[in-house]
């Protein structure tokens, strides 16, 4: 296993807690918007402790914000 | 554009303009066909403590007129420039690390090379010359770097 392509559910995360904004989700976990907006885009795979920190705002398991989408370029199943 | 990806390239434009600027003047007031080749950690010296201050406070100066341009055109954009300004992050400060780690790979790199240069028979001038061109150097990859990581992620 030489890389990983880590897929996540931020976008879908925020629109079912009351359709919080990015900068609402930015303060609650400590970060700026741009990194949320970054982490949205899969541009930036963020530290355990601020995907932990996203789980608890959301109340979900962390497995169900960020997943693997790609193994090696091969697409992963569900 | 994001708001780091400007203040990066604002980095590099003062980064030039300030050390072009003050190599012209040093260079038209001591350099120009006149090294002595006595004293030189003395005028190195001198050279380098004056431009630490004078760099210092052209970079300050320079990134208050960026905030103010950047808080007055997001405002007739109707953004909110708190946004922006936010503190360092866990992203800003691992794009800090890895940015600064290649910098100063550069400049080692330039160290040895000024320290080569002592192998052949140039003036010990020449030694001060590449380690400030590498410190310049470094500044500007270090800056792009960021703006890379800005731009592409990580």
């Amino acid at each position: 296993m030489k890389k990983l392509t880590i897929g996540n559910n931020v976008r879908k995360q925020r629109f079912l807690k009351d359709e919080m904004t990015q900068k609402d989700l930015a303060q609650a976990v400590s970060v700026s918007r741009q990194t949320i907006v970054a982490i949205e885009k899969g541009q930036y795979s963020p530290t355990l402790e601020l995907c932990f920190k996203l789980a608890i705002v959301f109340d979900t398991p962390v497995d169900q914000i960020f997943f693997v989408e790609e193994i090696d370029g091969k697409k992963v199943k569900d | 554009m994001s708001y780091q990806e400007k203040k990066g390239i604002t980095n590099i434009i003062s980064s030039i303009l300030i050390t072009t600027i003050y190599s012209i003047v040093i260079y038209q007031k001591y350099l120009n066909g006149l090294l002595d080749d006595e004293n030189i950690f003395r005028f190195w010296a001198i050279i380098v403590l004056i431009f630490i201050p004078i760099s210092i406070v052209a970079r300050i100066i320079i990134m208050i007129i960026f905030h103010i341009v950047e808080s007055i055109v997001q405002t007739a954009k109707g953004n909110d420039i708190e946004d922006e300004l936010s503190s360092l992050d866990e992203r800003d400060r691992i794009f800090n690390m890895k940015a600064s780690s290649t910098a100063m790979y550069i400049f080692s790199l330039g160290f040895i090379i000024a320290l080569a240069t002592q192998l052949f028979d140039v003036s010990n001038h020449i030694f001060f010359i590449v380690i400030m061109v590498a410190g310049f150097l470094t500044d500007l990859v270090s800056e792009l770097m960021m703006i890379r990581y800005y731009r592409r992620g990580f």
